[in-house]
């Protein structure tokens, strides 16, 4: 781990400490996590998350939408980047709080650790419906295993939290660039290496492996 | 010096007074022979005249119409028929001797006579020979070893670290014949029997050359010599290890002749001097990152000179959640310097672990359908997918073991590998979200990393999520694991980091490494290249032998190593605790009887959330199995007030051990309890094997090299004393040491196996879990 990922999560632990104190998230001497902090309660209100960037896309070959039960087709949806507390964007093995806006699950490609800056895609979503949809982390699960009625569910309780959609204004002050065209996903997870690298740049693998040079495989 | 045969004095003094013709067996006046071969008489006299050779049990000498002749003319004497001399003097008679095992171990006395008109008897007597009779013309056992500072004072072993000394020990007892004998160790560079046959010329390569030994009938330690003091070459290319061959020359003539031992002349070494497993092999390596399209993006690595290699074995890896496919340089650049082909591919975790097992088998499908196109064709008939590992880490390591399973089940069909081109699987601290019947290695050889300082896959029961030991004890054949104090989760990996490491003594990414580089290299060596050498590795206590860079003596390095032998190997199973569940029958069907306190058979399965003691929660601290699971066990304690132990009584019917190599079983210690708390340390107990006639010999664990390790000291998952999951260790004691310098303990007729615990017979007492005793054949 290069100085600077060192020095941004040390800035980070210390927002996390204030905010959830140490019974949530743990620092070695060292300065890194020494365990994924405590997941709250109720993640859509406690872990709050903001809408940063919005690019639509579209995709000439469909795409496997993994990341929720009915593994549907797409090849439209919006590329979002959305901002949260960093500690509990740091990939964890055990079940991780399911991203949501609106009623989709988002596919997350980087992990926002440390940049609390997650880049995400929402298959399906125009831009228009993101301006009405709340963006959430719902209970830990998952996401292959969530279908539509458990999106539903969540849905229907994070709206009665309180939670509403960013509204058009917002959409339109982050949506600062034409629609992505894409040959697939694989071609899009590259387009999405752009930002990754603006908004998250320590994801340096990351992003290095998702340019990597491409062989069309049969 | 050489030492002269007594029957060689004993014929040289016969032959003073005999007459003036020769006997010679095979061009000797002595020799040994196998059972079923033939034999070579030859007598001299004068020419043309008829001959006869006489064949006694005694060596005489007597005398017969006036002449001193060598056999005893006892009433078993008999005659053999034999050619008459030719014109040069000569008879010469090729015999069968009978395939016969009551022949082994006997000896004859022959004399040869011509029935010569010249001589004043009518009866020219030959000089005297002696003929021996073995299962071969020499005789195999193991030799090579470390000697032990406890009964059975000696290991015999297969590996030897480089830089380590080589010791010779045999058992008087087990061979008796060899006591007041004078002989050669030689230590020669192996060879097959076919090499053997070809050349039996010994040529000692160990430092200070053969010894000249002496053995006696005074026992093990006695009879233990230092032959090497760490001199011996290592391996050439990439082999595990250089193999010798131990020969004790009896009759020091410098050759491998019969009555001579070997530690050898099989498809292996006596023994090998095994490499530093930790270090990179030969080749040098050649890295490369591409993209075959979504979630198909590779990090392969490969020996640079791979276009002048044949086919090389294929190791998938398959990382974990957040994690990256870039990130296992260290496993990829150790395994391809020793001729692996090593493909890291990007993971589609994020979803789960069904999507995660679906990349991992698209990944292995498409890329070795797809060796045309990468990296120019380069690798294209150089993988041999026949041959395929699979590691995977975290939510991959569970990934890994679901992708098998969906080809079990059906529900995935590669196009370019099927079932059994998979030969291991390697989970790095995996999770188990899918449970019993679809996170499951099925029959293929399995092994397990845990970091017991992992606190995110923390081993904690309050999911059934982060419980690795899960998936090892679904593994329905061969498996072993290999369990880390003080290593965290992402050490697994090479990205540095945040640690997800929580416990005391935590050892640090660099130290994990050297171990896991320590014991990948003689895992897929065992697996894959069915390297025999390799298997001490995964079957010797860390504190007995380990890779020679690997960590010892270091705070908070201690390595737990299980290892249970494949259905197929001939095991016998004593209790395994799955079936017969009360506690008074074995698996095996033999009456069981104990004094151990509060034992309890049952499923692996810490009863509640968390470490905390309390007696309801009969196995807590066992993470070995789920609700659904089948695993099971025995818990007991033993107070420390006295002794106390768990009785097997073996049926007739089983009693024969002489076919087994060890007794073998795994055990631990039980977590937070009181008097695991009370006596907190590595634990240590006695096993007794008692045969029909109550003759008895006993054994200590720590003659496996070390006791039960304490549970790691990790606060958390409820309350008490530190403490985190029970960790198996599996032990195992050479049979061959139970009957070491002990005449009378008979091992071809054991009645019971008795284990002991308390002050009497180790660490004064404990609480302890039990499971899978068995007889292994290695």
């Amino acid at each position: 781990m290069n100085t600077k990922l060192i020095f941004g999560a040390a800035l980070v632990l210390t927002a996390a400490a204030i905010t959830f104190g140490p019974n949530l998230v743990q620092a070695t001497s060292e300065g890194g996590l020494q365990a994924p902090p405590t997941i709250p309660d109720n993640p859509a209100v406690e872990l709050p998350v903001q809408l940063v960037f919005a690019q639509s896309f579209e995709l000439a070959d469909a795409a496997t939408h993994t990341w929720r039960a009915e593994q549907s087709s797409y090849t439209t949806g919006v590329l979002v980047v959305l901002e949260a507390e960093a500690a509990f964007l740091a990939p964890r093995q055990t079940a991780e709080p399911v991203l949501f806006v609106g009623n989709q699950t988002v596919e997350r490609v980087n992990t926002g650790y440390p940049s609390g800056q997650l880049v995400g895609i929402v298959p399906g979503m125009t831009l228009e419906e993101l301006a009405d949809a709340p963006i959430f982390f719902g209970q830990p699960a998952l996401p292959e295993s969530v279908d539509a009625a458990h999106i539903q569910a969540e849905l229907d309780a994070a709206v009665t939290s309180g939670l509403t959609g960013v509204g058009a204004e917002r959409v339109a002050a982050a949506t600062a660039a034409d629609p992505i065209g894409a040959l697939d996903l694989g071609d899009l997870h590259f387009q999405a290496s752009f930002l990754i690298e603006k908004y998250s740049p320590g994801e340096v693998d990351l992003i290095s492996g998702l340019r990597a040079p491409r062989i069309d495989f049969k | 010096m050489r030492r002269i045969h007594h029957a060689a004095l004993a014929i040289t003094a016969i032959a003073g007074v005999a007459g003036a013709s020769d006997l010679k067996l095979d061009g000797q006046t002595s020799v040994i022979k196998q059972i079923g071969t033939n034999l070579q008489i030859d007598l001299t006299g004068s020419p043309n005249l008829a001959t006869k050779v006489a064949v006694d049990v005694s060596p005489g000498p007597v005398s017969v119409l006036g002449e001193s002749i060598a056999i005893g003319l006892t009433p078993s004497m008999f005659f053999i028929g034999t050619v008459p001399t030719d014109a040069a003097g000569l008879s010469s008679t090729t015999v069968a001797i009978p395939n016969d095992p009551a022949l082994i171990g006997g000896t004859f006395y022959l004399v040869g006579a011509v029935l010569d008109p010249a001589d004043p008897n009518g009866f020219d007597f030959s000089s005297g020979a002696t003929l021996s009779f073995s299962t071969g013309s020499f005789q195999q056992t193991e030799l090579a070893g470390n000697s032990l500072s406890m009964r059975p004072f000696f290991e015999k072993v297969r590996a030897i670290n480089m830089g380590s000394t080589v010791e010779v020990s045999i058992d008087p007892l087990a061979m008796p014949s060899l006591a007041g004998q004078t002989a050669d160790i030689f230590v020669t560079v192996a060879k097959t029997s076919a090499g053997w046959d070809a050349d039996a010329t010994l040529v000692d390569v160990s430092s200070g050359g053969a010894e000249t030994v002496t053995f006696s009938a005074s026992g093990v330690q006695a009879n233990t010599f230092t032959v090497d003091t760490g001199t011996l070459a290592g391996p050439v290319g990439t082999d595990l290890g250089a193999g010798y061959d131990v020969v004790i020359d009896l009759d020091q003539d410098g050759l491998l002749s019969a009555g001579d031992v070997i530690d050898g002349y099989a498809d292996h070494a006596g023994f090998e001097v095994v490499r530093d497993t930790t270090q990179a092999g030969p080749f040098a390596v050649s890295e490369s990152i591409y993209s075959g399209g979504t979630w198909l993006d590779h990090d392969t690595y490969y020996p640079t000179n791979i276009a002048t290699m044949g086919k090389l074995p294929l190791v998938m890896i398959s990382h974990g959640n957040g994690h990256n496919y870039q990130w296992y340089d260290h496993i990829g650049n150790h395994l391809a310097s020793y001729g692996y082909v090593v493909v890291s591919h990007s993971n589609n975790t994020g979803p789960g672990i069904q999507t995660a097992s679906t990349t991992t088998l698209d990944n292995t499908d498409k890329f070795i359908g797809n060796l045309a196109a990468i990296l120019g064709g380069k690798l294209d008939g150089h993988v041999d997918s026949h041959n395929i590992t699979w590691i995977g880490h975290s939510r991959g390591g569970e990934g890994v073991a679901r992708a098998y399973d969906k080809i079990v089940d059906g529900t995935y069909v590669p196009t370019n590998f099927v079932l059994s081109d998979i030969k291991l699987i390697s989970s790095m601290a995996p999770t188990d979200f899918l449970g019993t019947t679809s996170s499951t290695p099925h029959d293929v050889p399995y092994h397990l990393w845990v970091g017991q300082a992992d606190s995110d896959v923390n081993g904690c029961p309050s999911s059934n999520v982060t419980q690795c030991f899960h998936l090892l004890d679904r593994a329905e054949n061969q498996s072993q694991s290999t369990s880390l104090k003080g290593v965290g989760h992402t050490w697994f990996h090479d990205n540095g980091g945040f640690s997800w490491a929580s416990g005391p003594q935590l050892i640090g990414e660099a130290a994990t490494h050297l171990i896991q580089l320590g014991y990948f290299l003689p895992l897929v060596k065992y697996h894959i290249e069915g390297d025999w050498a390799a298997r001490d590795f995964l079957t010797r206590q860390y504190e007995d032998f380990h890779p020679i860079s690997a960590p010892v003596g270091v705070v908070g390095v201690e390595v737990d190593l299980q290892f249970r032998d494949a259905n197929e190997s001939g095991k016998f199973v004593i209790d395994d605790f799955q079936t017969n569940t009360g506690l008074a029958l074995a698996s095996s069907g033999a009456a069981v009887s104990h004094t151990v306190q509060l034992a309890v058979e049952g499923r692996m399965d810490d009863g509640n959330s968390n470490f905390t003691n309390i007696a309801s929660d009969t196995f807590n601290g066992f993470t070995e199995g789920s609700a659904t699971d089948f695993t099971r066990g025995l818990v007991f304690n033993a107070d420390g007030a006295g002794d106390y132990d768990i009785t097997y009584d073996i049926l007739p019917g089983d009693a024969d051990w002489t076919s087994f190599q060890d007794l073998s079983f795994r055990a631990c210690q039980s977590t937070r309890h009181p008097l695991t708390t009370a006596f907190l340390g590595d634990s240590d107990f006695e096993v007794e094997l008692v045969d029909t006639l109550g003759n008895s010999s006993t054994i200590s664990i720590l003659a496996s090299g070390a006791g039960l390790t304490e549970p790691y000291q990790r606060t958390g998952c409820g309350t008490g004393a530190p403490g985190w999951g029970n960790e198996f260790e599996t032990i195992r004691l050479a049979l061959e040491g139970f009957t070491a310098d002990d005449a009378a303990f008979d091992l071809s007729n054991v009645d019971k196996l008795i284990f002991h615990f308390g002050p009497s017979h180790g660490s004064a007492g404990g609480r302890y879990g039990l499971d899978d005793i068995a007889l292994t054949k290695n």
